[in-house]
């Protein structure tokens, strides 16, 4: 457990480190996250893409859009929703939180391996 | 088929700064490109009305039916959404640019996406260009635009009465038919009305500026569609089953770039502007580069062009040995 927080929460990089509309990927256990820098604020959602397999921090965020880097397939980072053909199935997204510029998601440990199997679904 | 399925990762080429870099997109770039290609259909749509009567329309009509066809390269890149950076212009162009080509846009999408994924894949690539073994009639038919008019205006006639081509079912999601079916309605009014005002002004000049002189540009792009994959490996590697070609600086304006197309299936998120670029990073890992249009088609027909009783032989054989063979480009269009 991290100090100051909660169980569930995992270290997911240094703020410092993301410009804005920068994606990087952040695992956790076998969980694949997206953390996002938009319009300067954080974000986490899932990272494979819920259309095929791609991960979405190999894809393009512009202003609070990320759209995957295989058939362009758009969602709001914010809320997960998709926006566009040939995504239709929304994001899951986790909670973040930036402490001393440190970037912090929560995913339990119930929700990482629910949301592994769901991931491997998908081949990851 | 998962992307690591795939033989080759294509975003093994690129690390994350470079590709940062080059899918970076533009509304300038973006809106100098669609303004000059609207501005020179209207031009050369200017010098078909002056030629009209004269010997001379038949070519004019020609060259303007080249660049309307042309318009094939924004509405692609607009349905990849990299002609712009801003939402809602990409989608505003796609609209506009997709009725003057005559093609669906949300349809196109995931038409397009299937291609991405199953690129060169017998019964899989819905555009997949003269699938193997390939006759005359094939090409013939290819090449004069046949199979996209029975293609392209044949969805969207079935989609505003509510129901899909077979063999586009599989790749649609159900619960975006109802957005499928209205888009196809909105279209086949805005072209009612066109059709409407035509017949109450007697005018002909729907046909004599877009429809014939857009027949008559198709083959052009046909051929494009040929070079861009025929005679590449039939099979999931990115290097070797996609070609580019080299093409003068007026058709890759034309063209938006697509010329590089080796380059676009590699990263298709980079737009068109940032494909010759792409181009000096990972150009030679990539399929040899076609010499030009005329050579690649040249060499399409010499070496995959058969006899139908060559193309049936072929077919028993790969029959034989239990291979796909999507045989249904032999009895009926798609």
């Amino acid at each position: 457990m991290i100090e100051g927080l909660g169980e569930g929460w995992h270290f997911a990089g240094n703020a410092d480190d993301f410009e804005d509309e920068d994606v990087d990927q952040v695992m956790v256990g076998s969980l694949a996250i997206a953390v996002y820098r938009a319009k300067g604020e954080f974000y986490a959602t899932q990272d494979l893409c819920t259309h095929e397999h791609a991960y979405l921090s190999d894809g393009v965020l512009i202003d609070c859009v990320v759209e995957c880097p295989f058939h362009q397939g758009r969602f709001d980072v914010r809320t997960g929703a998709a926006l566009s053909a040939p995504v239709i199935d929304p994001l899951k997204t986790y909670p973040l939180k930036v402490l001393g510029g440190k970037i912090y998601v929560h995913v339990s440990r119930t929700e990482a391996e629910a949301d592994s199997q769901e991931q491997a679904r998908y081949g990851a | 088929m998962k992307r690591q399925e795939m033989a080759v990762d294509p975003f093994q080429f690129l690390d994350k700064r470079a590709r940062k870099q080059l899918t970076r997109r533009s509304d300038w770039i973006g809106l100098g490109y669609l303004c000059g290609h609207f501005s020179a259909v209207g031009c050369l749509g200017g010098l078909l009305y002056l030629t009209f009567g004269t010997l001379l329309m038949l070519p004019a009509m020609l060259v303007h039916g080249i660049v309307l066809a042309c318009l094939f390269a924004p509405m692609h890149e607009c349905s990849h959404g990299t002609a712009f950076r801003t939402r809602w212009l990409n989608e505003f162009s796609y609209w506009l640019v997709s009725l003057v080509y005559i093609s669906q846009p949300t349809w196109y999408r995931y038409r397009h996406a299937v291609h991405h994924t199953y690129t060169q894949i017998q019964g899989k690539d819905p555009a997949m260009v003269l699938p193997g073994p390939t006759t005359w009639q094939h090409y013939i038919e290819q090449v004069i635009g046949w199979r996209f008019w029975t293609t392209f205006p044949v969805a969207i006639t079935k989609h505003a009465l509510g129901t899909m081509r077979p063999q586009d079912s599989w790749y649609v999601p159900k619960g975006d038919l109802p957005r499928i079916h209205s888009e196809a309605r909105i279209m086949i009014a805005v072209y009612g009305t066109v059709a409407v005002l035509a017949v109450y002004y007697g005018s002909f000049a729907p046909l004599i500026y877009w429809l014939l002189p857009r027949m008559m540009g198709e083959p052009l792009q046909r051929v494009w569609r040929i070079a861009e994959h025929k005679g590449c490996d039939e099979g999931p590697d990115v290097r070797t089953n996609t070609r580019s070609t080299k093409a003068s600086v007026l058709m890759r304006a034309l063209c938006w770039n697509m010329p590089f197309h080796s380059e676009h299936h590699v990263c298709p998120q980079a737009p068109f502007f940032a494909l010759p670029a792409l181009n000096e990073i990972v150009g030679n890992q990539l399929h040899p580069m076609g010499k030009d249009l005329w050579s690649v088609d040249r060499e399409v027909r010499r070496t995959c062009v058969v006899s139908r009783a060559e193309a049936d032989r072929i077919i028993a054989e790969r029959k034989a040995r239990h291979e796909q063979v999507d045989t249904s480009w032999l009895c009926a269009l798609d």
